[in-house]
């Protein structure tokens, strides 16, 4: 929570410092999520401005790996390499990734869910980046390294605990996955 | 070419890595851990000891100028109510096991896990016990295959916080320790009999004359107590499921349980026959009767069912047929009382309604608070037991709750 806000500081006092040489812009992407718990769907979109070769933005998407998510998140690219109107680049993220489902249902540990709760969410990745046309247009894809934490509160339906015990236990997911996504940049 | 290479390079590196990853999934949970004594030392201790502080409380037994409050699984407090504004807690009967109470003349009787207890109380603050009835009560069920060891009490629990990592779930299996069964915590109980003592709604014992009656998840078991000392158990029936309380209404038993509403003729006593039913969804449901109609909470949850929370009134003058007379919506209700007219309702805090109309009961007073789980009203004095504390209030007014004391709780 705390990274988040600081992130997003920065990024205000980023766009206010250097309001000349900023401009808006927008990274969309679509891409598979890799782990042990198989493959899955991802789509994010990040907002943000863009000055020298430098990127700062927000961002939100929906996961839908093993617990379906949605993440929100601060970013920052920073290009390297620049050849043209390719280049590559170093992307980071982090922020917090809420549970996409607070309802009750059984977990497939035979567990009735009470609560789900947010956890962290980070990712960090290489980029590569293709400029298209005259404007800023440009194809992206990168691999990468994704972290998500969400954490259940759950109860059997036919136990519960004297007074003196909670009747409630814990399930955290700590889910590791690679990344790849494709993009759109404008 | 250059970048070809780089391309095909990235991607291997990318699979790689995939073979490294691994999720991390942890189950935080308490382990308890019975801790056991024997029978012959627990039995020693079933006596007035010095008064315990109420932390978690059962079903309560008003008896003349006392009140029993069960204190759950651990035994029975003892509470000088002579004047109700400040009762005090004088003595504790410790009963391991114990959930539910009823008292008949001097004679006390309790559950301690399968056993039965009787216990003088003919000086509550000396009491003593006079008799142990073993095996009348099904054996308490518990998760994960526990079995208690034979001529042994368990006194209490060790608990131990755990976090286990996972792997996948078709591979998991419960590490170890035990869990009580829902609800034979959550129904304890006492009974209702109107001329040796009261008792609330969610009894699962009642007393109608000479005969102690008890129910579990699906059986109701006589008890022949005509010499109050030396109670005897009679054949046990097959009463139906989910069976949570029992309350007496002159030769009537009504049951409830979590499908429905039974009702059994004691004309024999020591035979109860099964008179009508009304059926309704599942929902934990203490009932109450008079003449004409019961009254039944039913409240929807985890281990409840998904009913809707509501209080039904069940016209009930057709025995073999009751039915619905009208419901009315409540918040998540529990326990119930009535006296004459007025009739209070455990549900968020304590409602009285006027109840002179059962097919037009009218709300009087709301006092909301925490929550409450069953109530006693006799003689102007309301008793209501609540996650904070025993409360009681003077409804002599019968547009109005006024508080007279609060015994907290310590949890």
């Amino acid at each position: 929570m705390k990274l988040f806000f600081i992130t997003a500081f920065a990024f205000t006092c980023i766009c206010t410092s250097a309001q000349k040489k900023t401009n808006f812009s927008s990274e969309n992407y679509a891409g598979l999520l890799e782990g042990e718990h198989g493959s899955s769907l991802q789509l994010q979109t990040i907002n943000g401005v863009k000055f020298n070769n430098w990127f700062v933005g927000l961002g939100a998407g929906i996961d839908w790996y093993y617990r379906r998510s949605i993440p929100v998140f601060a970013s920052i690219n920073k290009d390297f390499l620049k050849k043209e109107k390719r280049s590559f680049y170093l992307s980071a993220n982090a922020g917090i990734n809420f549970p996409w489902q607070t309802d009750n249902y059984n977990n497939e540990w035979g567990y009735n869910e009470t609560k789900s709760y947010a956890g962290l969410y980070w990712s960090a990745g290489l980029g590569y980046k293709i400029g298209i046309g005259k404007g800023n247009d440009a194809l992206l894809m990168q691999f990468g390294y994704d972290y998500k934490h969400v954490s259940e509160e759950v109860g059997l339906p036919y136990i519960v605990f004297d007074s003196e015990t909670d009747p409630n236990d814990r399930f955290h997911y700590h889910l590791r996955r690679l990344s790849f996504k494709v993009g759109w940049n404008f | 070419m250059k970048k070809i290479f780089f391309a095909v390079l990235s991607c291997l590196l990318f699979f790689s890595f995939q073979s490294c990853l691994k999720d991390k999934l942890t189950h935080s949970y308490t382990i308890y851990t019975p801790i056991y004594e024997t029978k012959e030392r627990v039995t020693l201790n079933i006596k007035s000891n010095p008064a315990k502080e109420i932390q978690s409380p059962g079903n309560l037994f008003v008896y003349g100028n006392y009140i029993f409050l069960n204190e759950t699984d651990k035994g029975v407090h003892i509470i000088d109510n002579t004047d109700p504004s400040n009762p005090v807690d004088k003595a504790f009967i410790d009963i391991p096991g114990n959930l539910d109470i009823a008292v008949k003349g001097n004679i006390l009787y309790a559950d301690m896990y399968q056993d039965l207890v009787a216990v003088d109380i003919s000086d509550p603050l000396h009491a003593k016990l006079v008799k142990t009835v073993p095996d009348v009560f099904g054996e308490r069920y518990y998760a994960n295959g526990f079995v208690a060891a034979n001529n042994m009490v368990i006194v209490g629990w060790t608990r131990k916080d755990t976090t286990i990592a996972l792997e996948h779930p078709q591979n998991y299996s419960y590490p170890g320790g035990v869990w009580f069964d829902a609800r034979a915590l959550q129904s304890a109980g006492a009974a209702a009999a109107p001329i040796p003592g009261i008792s609330g709604s969610m009894a699962r014992f009642t007393i109608v004359n000479n005969y102690l009656y008890a129910v579990d998840h699906h059986s109701l078991l006589p008890i022949s107590i005509s010499v109050p000392a030396e109670p005897v158990a009679g054949n046990l029936i097959s009463a139906g499921f989910d069976i949570e309380t029992i309350y007496p209404f002159k030769n009537k038993l009504f049951l409830g349980s979590m499908g429905g509403l039974y009702i059994y003729d004691i004309s024999q006593p020591g035979e109860p026959v099964k008179e009508g039913d009304f059926i309704h969804a599942t929902a934990c449901d203490p009932v109450i009767a008079d003449d004409n109609y019961a009254y039944v909470t039913l409240r929807e949850g985890t281990t409840c069912g998904p009913a809707n929370n509501e209080l039904e009134v069940v016209d009930v003058q057709d025995l073999h047929a009751p039915s619905l007379l009208k419901s009315y919506p409540m918040t998540k209700p529990q326990g119930l009382t009535k006296d004459n007219t007025l009739l209070f309702v455990c549900d968020d805090g304590i409602k009285m309604y006027d109840a002179s109309d059962p097919a037009n009961i009218v709300l009087k007073k709301h006092v909301t608070g925490p929550e409450t789980r069953d109530a006693i009203a006799w003689n102007k004095n309301l008793i209501v037991v609540s996650t904070d504390g025993l409360y009681q209030y003077d409804y002599s007014n019968s547009n109005d709750l006024t508080l007279r004391s609060k015994l907290s709780i310590n949890r």
